[in-house]
Parts: C-alpha cells; structure tokens; sequence
C-alpha cells in the first residue's frame, strides 16, 4: 500500500450537461478527454490524473489531482460538442470527497 | 475555497448564479429596457453618440492607437479585446481607473493556433496589468443559455490566465461592483 504522504491528493468536481439530447458515458468520457487534448496536449493532460467518474440523468463526477483543478475546469468548459452533437458542461461544484458534492448539492445523490 | 461565489457578469446572459448580469449591445442597436444596460463602442467617434444613463460603457480595442485614445477618453468604463496592450496602456488604465476585461467567449469561440495566441495576449495582458494596478474584469460573454458559465468558472479562466485566487475572485466580484458605482 502507498504511503499516505505519497498518495496524491484528488478533488472531485461535479458537472452538469447542458443539452436537449440524451449521451452514454462513453461519448461523454471521450468528448472530456478530447477537449482536455485540445487545450492541454498530452503531456498537460497526463499531469492532471484525470478521470471520469459516474455519469446518469446527466449529471457526473469527474476527478484530478488538486494542482490541475482549474484546468479540468477549463476544459469541462470548453466542451462544445460530443459526438458531432451540440452540448455544453457548466461545472456546479467542487469538493474533496465525493460525499461531500452529494452533501452540498443535493441534486446528486449516490 | 468557497463554494458559492457572489459574481457579477458584466457582458453575459441573465441567469440565476450570478448577483447581477449586464446586457451588453453594440451603441446603434441601443434601446432601453429593464436591468443593468450596457453598450460597446468600436471606434473613437462613437464616444460623442453615447446615450445617457448607460450603467456600462465597453470600448473594443483593437491597435495600440486606438486603445490608448479609448482610454484617455474618461467616458469608457471598461476596454474589451485589450490586446495589443503596452505598458503605456496599462498606466493609463490604472491612471484612469478604466477596467480591462477578459472576456471567457474569446477562448470558447476560438480553437487550436487561433486559441493559443489569444490566450499569449491574455497573459502578457494579465502581467502588465497586475505591475501597474490595472483593473481587471472576469466576463462570460454569453449570449445564450447555453453558452453561460457558473462564477468558479471565471475564476478557472482567470487562474489559467495567471491571476492567484484571490484576485481572480476579485474580478469576478468587487472590481465589477466598483465599475458599476464608478469608483467611488
């Protein structure tokens, strides 16, 4: 097992979909990375840690280590279109455990 | 950090996540209606056809002349599209007390080579803004519902750009404020 010093700490940034359309977590766990791609390049994106979570009634949870919040932010921002198909993501929250988005906005619940 | 930011968009979509949104349209296409109006001027001679009672008054730059007119001209509150911004130009908006903004729509609407020189321009923006003290606002510049971004959103831009988190929170909210009272 890691060490606890060693371990990286993570934030967990909740995130709603903005669109008329219905996608499965597939498309939106390709249309993330992709925009993450996009503005940070690969060797950016590798330093995020990042990785998608849950995803229903589009709703998710995407986490990344606590150095590269505010771009994964950027990047949930800058998602236009998924799958050749109009759709935005505005980022509702961040927290440090994922309780802890399920306690503060109670719109998602596990 | 905080988890609810108060935020006021100066050039964006009315929408419930922030305090107050200012709707900003070009001068000819003025007319007046309820909450917070602004207009956006283009070129120098349309300072003169600027109605009354605007509560904000957006001046779009575009070459280092042109900024530097706009803000020795005392009618603008705020220069959008700073770029090509100068160290003169940062004395005079901090002389002059005119706001500079940063506009998230530019990066949004914007992709690859294009992307990356706006975000260069923003930078070198941020830099010479912060040695001077320059104000800087954070804007959305949404035009639709879609299009708008919570107020952490705006502070993600702005840390991006290479503000710390508590000027970027101030960009979001009381520089802002203080743009809407006049710097009083």
């Amino acid at each position: 097992m890691t060490k606890k010093t060693q371990r990286e700490k993570r934030r967990y940034i909740l995130f709603e979909l903005v669109c008329e359309e219905t996608f499965k977590r597939e498309e939106i766990v390709t249309g993330i990375w992709n925009s993450c791609l996009e503005f940070l390049g690969e060797l950016g994106a590798s330093r995020t840690s990042l990785w998608v979570h849950e995803y229903e009634n589009k709703k998710g949870i995407v986490s990344c280590n606590t150095r590269s919040v505010d771009e994964i932010i950027m990047c949930l921002s800058l998602v236009h279109e998924i799958e050749n198909r109009k759709a935005h993501i505005q980022v509702k929250g961040v927290s440090g455990t994922i309780k802890g988005l399920g306690r503060c906005y109670n719109g998602f619940c596990r | 950090m905080q988890r609810k930011y108060l935020a006021i968009d100066l050039k964006g979509y009315p929408s419930d996540l922030f305090e107050d949104v200012c709707q900003v349209v070009r001068v000819e296409d003025f007319s007046r209606s309820g909450g917070l109006q602004g207009v956006e001027v283009t070129a120098p001679f349309q300072l003169r056809s600027i109605p009354k009672g605007i509560d904000v008054v957006f001046a779009r730059g575009g070459s280092i002349q042109k900024n530097r007119k706009f803000l020795n001209s005392k009618k603008i509150d705020v220069l959008s599209r700073p770029y090509p911004f100068d160290s003169l130009c940062a004395r005079y908006a901090a002389d002059n007390r005119v706001a500079v903004e940063l506009c998230f729509r530019e990066i949004a609407a914007t992709t690859r080579y294009v992307r990356a020189r706006v975000l260069t321009y923003l930078q070198k923006t941020v830099t010479l803004a912060k040695k001077y003290h320059a104000p800087l606002v954070l804007t959305s510049g949404s035009t639709c519902e879609e299009e708008v971004v919570s107020p952490r959103q705006l502070v993600a831009f702005g840390k991006i750009l290479g503000l710390d988190y508590s000027e970027a929170k101030a960009s979001v909210y009381t520089i802002p404020k203080k743009v809407l009272e006049g710097f009083e």
